[in-house]
């Protein structure tokens, strides 16, 4: 073995090692499940305030929520199934399942009891889904997504300067452009790499 | 730089599929068969006589399962195949004085 073979296969380990991480990066469906269950109870949530829908919030969010739960809890057991499974999709998943906890605590304790504010909640929300976006992005090297993590931090921190019912629209379209939008271009990005041959 | 001698590398290691599969395993927590075959292009015959060598070595462990009814086998690397890939291209890089 000569020196320049040593090169060449330090080159394609590195190779190897990238392709594998390309291949199984962060799963776009979990984005557009959350984001899709969020907007739409935040846009029910503001006609209920403004008066065009009567009823209670939690008949809007209870089933919205469970619905999203158990959508994120097949997709996440179809993923257990896939051919591998990358040391980043572990962490990623602990992220989002103690920033969802995190919200429903933050939501159905603190909002329920009072302790956080009607003006403070969709700020708050819109931080922790920043964090989330930008560890997934992080994690999974896709330098754009954590790009959009860092918006929605910027987001949430001019939602807790400029409060109001506003918030809720404004987080709504947020999570469309932000979430729902991000979400599709990764599970566009899977469907092309698995037409390409690659292992799902 | 340093002065290059390959009979200080990991011989187990030192072969194209046996390193492709640890490279891969390396980025993965588990990885099937057939995932492992696709990555590294080749023949099922082949790639299972590398595998078993590294199994028989402890350098990667197999599992089996079922998906859908079919069985299919999981490969992870364990501590000793992690540390043992750690420390090959680490003297790969300091012997061709790379970083």
């Amino acid at each position: 073995m000569t020196q320049q073979n040593a090169l060449e296969d330090l080159a394609y380990i590195r190779q190897v090692m990238e392709q594998t991480r390309r291949y199984t990066a962060a799963k776009g469906v979990f984005f557009v499940i959350w984001g899709v269950a969020v907007s739409v109870s935040l846009v029910l949530t503001w006609l209920q305030v403004t008066g065009g829908v009567g009823g209670n919030q939690w008949a809007i969010w209870i089933p919205t929520t469970l619905v999203a739960w158990g959508l994120t809890l097949y997709f996440a057991w179809r993923q257990q199934r896939e051919s591998a499974v990358p040391h980043h999709a572990h962490l990623i998943g602990m992220n989002w399942t103690a920033i969802g906890i995190a919200m429903m605590f933050m939501f159905f304790v603190g909002v329920a009891r009072g302790t956080i504010g009607y003006p403070a909640i969709n700020g708050l929300a819109a931080l922790l889904v920043g964090i989330g976006i930008f560890n997934t992005g992080h994690l999974s090297g896709i330098r754009w997504l954590a790009g959009v993590g860092v918006a929605w931090l910027v987001c949430g921190a001019l939602m807790l300067a400029w409060p109001g019912l506003h918030t809720l629209l404004l987080m709504a379209f947020l999570l469309v452009i932000g979430q729902i939008v991000p979400g599709l271009i990764l599970m566009r990005e899977e469907r092309v790499r698995r037409a390409a041959g690659a292992p799902a | 730089m340093t002065e290059f001698d390959h009979t200080r590398l990991d011989d187990l290691i030192h072969s194209r599929i046996r390193l492709a599969v640890m490279a891969v395993l390396a980025s993965v927590e588990r990885a099937e068969f057939s995932f492992l075959r696709d990555q590294v292009n080749a023949t099922d015959g082949n790639l299972g006589a590398h595998l078993r060598k590294l199994e028989d070595a402890g350098y990667l462990s197999a599992e089996k399962r079922f998906v859908e009814r079919k069985p299919v086998t999981d490969y992870r690397l364990t501590a000793q195949g992690r540390a043992a890939f750690d420390a090959y291209v680490a003297r790969l890089a300091a012997l061709t004085g790379t970083k």
